[in-house]
């Protein structure tokens, strides 16, 4: 039940970052949108490897049961995540970046507020 | 061997005084015709003469270059050529002439001969109108070399040879087997085409007589004219030669002067219908004409040689 | 064998070390990244040599020692290895480029951020594990963004952000779908699969092959979701083209290639063939219409991937697919290169080598050889045509034509000359109620071949200082590299050394170009050089293949002689003419199809860039290039389904009619048949006078060879129930009407030539299809003689053009005075052309005519006839309105054509006169050649051949006549003794004196009454058509290009309609 409700409120992030991606027109809303998409697919990944009620995959020494070794949380996933909050922290901090030169450049806050590219 | 070869040179030398001396009397004989009709008394019979012996004894003459001088000689050839590579009356070797070179294809072509080189001669002379009436002319041709070739082709198509003498030989047995009979709309074609080809009304804007001095002797005079006018009978016999012996079952007796008597009677008879056609009928601008032989006689063509092949 | 883990390491160590080795020494740094860029090149060096001879599939590494299903595997096969050679090596490329550039080279985080590009490429390569290529695409584009903000043009962060907005959405698919994967696998190795388990079973089932793919697809920037990458080629600095197409998404294609093997194939191969085609042909279409060089790069760069997934979704050899990614990630990188310093110094004509590597690198992209994408194309098709897959094949050709359109369009405009305006240039007379004037059908100003401004009308190069750089060593480098390796490749296709060797000569002639070797030396080398080929060849050659190569080597070999009037230095100009004549050689010792193509299309390019040569010659070369693209692809289409069986031997009735059509309708583009002649006049007339000559001459007879040596496949195939043959024979009967009827009105002389020359190839096509014995000889002997006469035709006009500086007939006159030997020599060409007994050219007619009278083909043979009256009336106006009628002042002082110009009209004239005394000398080796096709139907009596139908004795014919011409003459001469020569002006001129020469002299317009009565017949239609064509392809390609809106939020929706049209293709599949 609970890894469910991990799933939908991933879905509802995803959906919702998109929606705000595709709407907003400001770009750092289009931003933020994105960021939620992020967070949305972290959640996905944490939920796969959830299991209810079970350990944390660190050698200590509740994890000699092997209840417990039955119930471990799936390590990899977490390690995923982990590494993909890394690359995603990296790529909104370069998206920002390039806000900010576009932002000086266009003078407006706006995403499509001049095109230069097109076509 | 020299025997042989002096044998043949006596009998060309013959079969082209008799082409020479009839054809003149011919021109000479339609252009008092002409006269009549139109009302007036006209020249002489012998008047061709006259010109030719005139022309040739100018003492001087004035030229613009090689191929102006040459042109007249290329003409000439070409109708000498034209009429040489035909057997002019068949089943006498004196009259056989040179036709064992090539067939049909080989006269049709070689008359290009002469119009080019005529063609050549008569624009170095410089002089606009010349150039002009070779313009004329060669668009003409090739427009009534259409139905021609087609009214060819459907002899070719019935008699299956490209041979003169072959076709001629098909036809004989009496007129109904001649291919004016057997093959009309070839004939109906052929003849038409031969309006274009002798170049009289309604298709004589290339060497317009009177008014419009144009064509290719529009510069030529003296021996050089003459040679044209020598040409010119020569090649008109050997055109009608070439008709007689297609569509109309060629020139044939047990006995040459009346095997060549029946050859003056008919292609005296061809002659005569293109006068009449030229006596009735006004000029044609260029255009029209070329519309013209690509319009009714093409047709009357295409039928002839589709009626051949099924 | 060194660990794959040292990529990364490499990359990475140098990343972290460089900005202190730049802090000590800036230059030892610099020297320093060259040896870690070429370490980069070496290892898989290494590793490709070790695998291919030790026989070991791969090069594993478990990263910590621990066992391989515990761990992230690095591991390189052959096909990694080689692939992870060529991406480094575009990364040394680069490297040297940038760091050692001349204005604003790369420094300290430009160079580590390249380091880290080449890390993230190497790690996509030789992953094994999903999570990890997540890791490296990631790394790949961060980088990238970051080399992008580095750019020059600031427009980079508006495409730079489209580009993160979409990454970011691409990454967040592949997360996805590495979620859903290890739902269903319990696993990320790649080399741990568990097995037998069905991946694709249920809802899981589709949903991560779905996200996967969609995330890596969308960063390989497929149609219709790709434009975001495009504004970003536009914006991003060239080198950074370079690195987008030419090393990120050729790793990428290696991720997908490891994910492919996962997904069931009959869902995953007809989901790539439907992306790659749409991709293939629509991202083409875009680039035509681009405008900038960068962004049409970018969509073609889109559309190579497409072809690559293609091949990856045909279920051909995945090698294939691999060949054609790293013959465009090198020719693309490289072009990007080319294409850079052609845009900073405008036209090419003095950067030869410029101009040079651009083709080359254009004509490995387009898969054409000697480069090794020709041979993968190649046997991709084979592959396709033997499982009949025409749908397949139809969209690779087609969007290869796409592809050349505008490649070639971009190439021309570079190699043209600053005279020239791009436009066909063809002078038309004007309407009656017009205002009399020039007038031109689609052209600006006053026609250029007019005036003697172009007096030589030879291409003028000059070598400034800058014509060579040290910058172009490397692009020069790449190119001599992929010459190299597509020998090698398409050698295992299918060459032999035998045959390869002719085209060193090639390469022998760019070599004394190199060291400016004088063209006159050059020519005179050619010379030998066709003489050693001959003597080469001449044990290979039979039959056809003699009589040809007689006419190749001979044709050529005597035109040779009229390079010599070229004054100073020509570069290029004889290593395309050997080019050419080796490739029209090889075409005939070819022993199988892939031979006879690959001859076939280095015929075309060498031809091409003679083309482009010209001084006017852009419209020209384009449409040659275009059309005989198509024409090469109609062939190649056609062979792929031959099963492998050599055209020249194929015997059997096999039940499949397309390749015949398809060849057969290659074969009509390539000789300009009507409705597809309109590339030929102005390439033929545009091209410099001596190689239109040898273009004319010989050029112009390969596709009748192709008829020949097809000539047992083509025959007696019938498409509903009427015969090929017999349609054929209408296309060159109407072919020949319609050349002749062009070439009447036509004031330029080149063009009167050039329709000219088509309309007689048409009589050829026509001889051979009638199928008989009598029609292929009057096909080959037309094919010789016509070499001969049209050669003189054309280097006697070519000499008048260069003495006068004009193209325009009207605009010369009376040159037989100045140049009597040119006016003779095209006097019995004329003769001969228009088939005017006694000349060797009624031989020709007199032969076809009986062979069609014989086949029964009368209506044919009357149009012949006609159209051969009309070529009697262009050849009558050409000769008559430059050596006749009125001399101009300003040509008084023209002198006789120069040696070097007469002397091969002579020598192909004294050929004509034998041919015309003695036809046997010429039709009785025919008839050998025949004699194995169809047994003799004519006979011979000494010199009088026979035929069913009639007979022609040219011997008798030319004594003939020549004693009716004599006779006359001598008799002439008697009467005629008191002759004077008169002046210019003295004429019957109603006895005043004409104005001047310009108004006297009849020669503009010269059938203007049969224009009137028939010009409805040469409305230009078909041209006409052909440029609504264009104007469509135009137009199609604007539509499609205003899909991409630059909206970033317009990208975004359409990534998701992508996603969403792909699950479409997975459902519609399931």
């Amino acid at each position: 039940m609970m890894t469910n409700l991990l799933f939908i409120l991933a879905g509802a992030l995803v959906l919702v970052g998109l929606w705000g991606i595709l709407t907003r027109r400001n770009i750092f809303k289009i931003i933020i949108g994105f960021s939620l998409v992020d967070t949305g697919v972290h959640v996905f990944l944490v939920a796969i490897g959830y299991v209810k009620n079970g350990t944390a995959p660190i050698f200590d020494k509740e994890y000699s049961s092997l209840h417990s070794l039955l119930n471990t949380v799936d390590p990899i996933p977490s390690a995923l995540v982990l590494t993909a909050i890394v690359i995603g922290l990296a790529v909104t901090a370069l998206m920002l970046s390039f806000a900010v030169r576009l932002i000086l450049k266009n003078r407006t806050l706006l995403v499509d507020g001049k095109k230069e590219l097109k076509w | 061997m020299l025997s042989a070869i002096l044998t043949k040179t006596f009998y060309t030398f013959i079969s082209l005084m008799v082409i020479l001396n009839y054809a003149l009397l011919l021109i000479g004989s339609m252009a008092r015709i002409r006269a009549k009709v139109q009302g007036r008394v006209g020249q002489p019979v012998w008047q061709p003469y006259i010109d030719i012996i005139k022309n040739y004894g100018k003492r001087t003459a004035v030229t613009h270059g090689v191929m102006f001088y040459l042109g007249p000689v290329f003409r000439l050839a070409g109708g000498l050529g034209t009429y040489l590579f035909m057997p002019v009356v068949y089943g006498f070797v004196m009259f056989e002439n040179f036709s064992f070179s090539g067939d049909l294809l080989l006269v049709m072509y070689f008359i290009f001969f002469g119009q080019l080189g005529m063609a050549l001669g008569a624009g170095e002379s410089g002089h606009p109108y010349s150039p002009l009436g070779v313009s004329r002319g060669l668009a003409q041709m090739t427009a009534f070399e259409l139905p021609f070739a087609l009214a060819v082709i459907s002899i070719v198509a019935q008699y299956g040879t490209l041979s003169i003498t072959e076709i001629v030989a098909a036809q004989q047995g009496g007129w109904q087997n001649w291919v004016a009979f057997t093959n009309p709309f070839a004939m109906i074609a052929g003849m038409l085409a031969f309006l274009g080809m002798s170049m009289q009304n309604p298709f004589s804007v290339v060497i317009a007589p009177q008014e419009i001095p144009i064509g290719p002797p529009t510069e030529m005079h003296s021996a050089f004219l003459g040679m044209l006018q020598t040409n010119r009978a020569i090649f008109n016999g050997a055109k009608m030669v070439l008709f007689m012996n297609l569509f109309w079952g060629g020139a044939t007796h047990k006995y040459l002067l009346v095997a060549i008597l029946i050859m003056v009677v008919k292609t005296f008879l061809i002659y005569l219908y293109v006068n009449i056609v030229g006596a009735s009928f006004p000029r044609f601008k260029t255009e029209q004409s070329i519309r013209f032989f690509l319009g009714v006689p093409t047709i009357i063509g295409i039928i002839a040689v589709i009626l051949q092949s099924i | 064998m060194v660990n794959p883990v040292f990529l990364i390491a490499i990359t990475l160590g140098f990343a972290f070390i460089f900005p202190l080795f730049e802090k000590i020494n800036p230059k030892l740094s610099r020297l320093a990244g060259i040896l870690v860029f070429l370490t980069l090149v070496v290892i898989p060096l290494i590793w490709f040599i070790n695998i291919s001879n030790m026989d070991i599939p791969y090069i594993y590494s478990s990263t910590v020692g621990l066992p391989s299903n515990l761990t992230i595997n690095l591991a390189v096969s052959y096909m990694e290895a080689l692939v992870l050679l060529v991406v480094n090596g575009v990364g040394l490329f680069v490297y040297l480029q940038e760091a050692y550039s001349k204005e604003s080279p790369w420094k300290g985080k430009q160079i580590i951020l390249l380091s880290i590009v080449m890390l993230g490429a190497n790690g996509l390569i030789i992953t094994r594990d999903i999570f990890n290529i997540f890791v490296f695409m990631e790394i790949s584009t961060i980088s990238l963004f970051g080399l992008l903000s580095c750019s020059s043009d600031d427009r980079v962060f508006e495409g730079g952000f489209k580009y993160m907005l979409a990454s970011g959405l691409s990454s967040v698919f592949y997360l996805i779908g590495i979620g859903f994967f290890y739902l269903v696998a319990g696993t990320l190795n790649l080399d741990a699969l568990p097995d037998g388990i069905n991946f694709t079973g249920g809802v899981l089932g589709v949903l991560w092959p779905l996200f996967l793919l969609s995330g890596v697809l969308i960063e390989l920037k497929p149609a219709f979701a790709n434009g975001w990458g495009m504004d970003t080629y536009e914006a991003a600095d060239y080198s950074l083209g370079a690195i987008m197409s030419g090393i990120q998404a050729t790793a990428l294609i290696i991720v997908l290639t490891k994910i492919i093997p996962l997904i069931e194939s009959n869902i995953i191969m007809p989901l790539l063939l439907v992306v790659g085609s749409i991709t293939f042909i629509i991202s083409h279409l875009q680039a035509l219409g681009q405008s900038s060089f960068k962004k049409m790069l970018g969509y073609s760069s889109s559309a190579q991937i497409g072809l690559v997934l293609i091949v990856l979704g045909s279920g051909t050899n995945i090698l294939l697919a691999i060949v054609l990614l790293l013959t465009h990630s090198v020719a693309k990188s490289g072009l990007f290169y080319t294409g850079k310093y052609f845009n900073e110094c405008g036209s090419g004509r003095d950067k030869p080598l410029l101009v040079v590597l651009s083709s080359l690198f254009v004509i490995a992209l387009l898969g054409l050889p000697p480069f090794p994408g020709f041979g993968a194309k190649w046997t991709l098709l084979q592959i396709l045509g033997g499982k009949s897959d025409v749908f397949t094949i139809f969209i690779i050709l087609l969007g290869s034509l796409l592809e050349g359109v505008y490649l070639f369009r971009w190439l021309g405009l570079k190699i043209k000359s600053d005279r020239d305006s791009g436009l066909v240039v063809s002078e038309v007379v004007p309407d009656d109620d017009a205002i009399p004037g020039y007038s031109s059908s689609d052209t600006i100003g006053v026609a250029s071949q007019t005036g003697l401004a172009g007096l030589g009308g030879c291409i003028k190069v000059h070598f400034s200082s800058d014509s060579f750089s040290y910058h172009q060593l490397f692009p020069a480098l790449m190119a001599v590299i992929m010459v190299v390796s597509g020998v090698v490749f398409n050698k295992g296709v299918g060459l032999t050394f035998r045959f390869l060797i002719p085209f060193s000569g090639i390469l022998f002639f760019v070599v004394l170009d190199l060291f400016r070797v004088p063209t006159k030396f050059q020519v005179f080398l050619a010379i030998v050089a066709s003489i050693i080929l001959g003597f080469y060849v001449y044990p290979e050659l039979n039959g056809f293949n003699t009589l040809f190569g007689f006419i190749f080597l001979f044709g050529i070999g005597v035109q040779f002689i009229a390079f010599f009037n070229r004054k100073g230095y020509s570069p290029g100009l004889m290593a395309l003419t050997v080019g050419l004549l080796v490739s029209l050689i090889s075409i005939l010792t070819s022993k199988t199809n892939f031979q006879l193509f690959f001859s076939w299309e280095m015929m075309t390019l060498t031809s091409y860039f003679l083309v482009l040569r010209g001084d006017n010659a852009f419209a020209g070369g384009y449409r040659y290039i275009l059309f005989s693209l198509a024409s090469a692809f109609f062939i190649l289409a056609g062979f792929s389904m031959l099963h492998g069986i050599f055209i020249g031997e194929y015997m059997s009735l096999p039940q499949n009619l397309l390749p015949v059509i398809l060849i057969i309708i290659g074969i009509i583009i390539k000789f300009a048949g009507i409705g597809v002649h309109i590339w030929l006049p102005v390439s033929y007339a545009e091209a410099e006078n001596d190689v239109s000559s040898i273009f004319s001459t010989v050029l112009s007879k390969v596709g009748v060879y192709m008829l020949f040596l097809g000539g047992l496949y083509f025959s007696k195939r019938v498409f509903k129930g009427v015969d090929t043959m017999y349609l054929l024979g209408w296309i060159g009967v109407l072919t020949s009407v319609a050349g002749s009827m062009m070439a009447l009105f036509q004031e330029d002389i080149k063009y009167t030539l050039a329709y000219s020359s088509m309309g007689q190839v048409g009589y050829m096509i026509l001889g051979f299809s009638i199928m008989s014995h009598l029609g292929w000889i009057s096909s080959l002997y037309l094919v010789t003689t016509h070499m001969m006469f049209i050669g003189m035709l054309f280097l006697s006009v070519s000499g008048v053009i260069y003495r006068t500086g004009t193209r325009l007939m009207y605009q010369t006159g009376g040159l037989i005075k100045r140049m009597p030997l040119s006016f003779i020599s095209a006097l019995f060409a004329i003769i001969a052309l228009s088939g005017v007994p006694p000349l060797s050219g009624f031989g020709a007619k007199w032969l076809m005519y009986s062979a069609l009278l014989e086949k029964g083909w009368y209506l044919q043979a009357a149009m012949a006839m006609f159209a051969s009256g009309v070529a009697f009336l262009y050849l009558f106006r050409l000769i008559h309105s430059i050596f006749l009628g009125q001399e101009k002042a300003i040509y008084l002082n023209v002198k006789e054509a120069p040696a070097p110009l007469l002397i091969p009209q002579y020598i192909f004239m004294i050929c004509v006169m034998a041919i015309s005394m003695f036809p046997n000398l010429l039709i009785k080796p025919l008839q050998t050649v025949i004699e194995p096709y169809f047994a003799s139907t004519v006979r011979w009596e000494g010199y009088e051949v026979i035929s069913a139908l009639g007979y022609w004795n040219g011997n008798a014919v030319m004594y003939v006549t020549m004693g009716v011409f004599i006779i006359p003459l001598i008799w002439l001469l008697i009467v005629n003794r008191h002759v004077y020569k008169v002046k210019q002006f003295n004429i019957v001129y109603a006895a005043e004196r004409p104005f001047k020469p310009e108004t006297t002299h009849y020669a503009y317009n010269f059938f203007g009454h049969y224009q009137k009565a028939l010009g409805f017949l040469v409305e230009p239609l078909i041209s006409k058509f052909w440029n609504g064509t264009g104007i469509l392809v135009n137009n199609l390609s604007g539509g499609l290009r205003r899909w991409n809106s630059g909206n970033p939020q317009g990208y975004v929706f359409q990534i998701l309609l992508y996603v969403i049209f792909l699950s479409f293709l997975m459902g519609g599949t399931n």
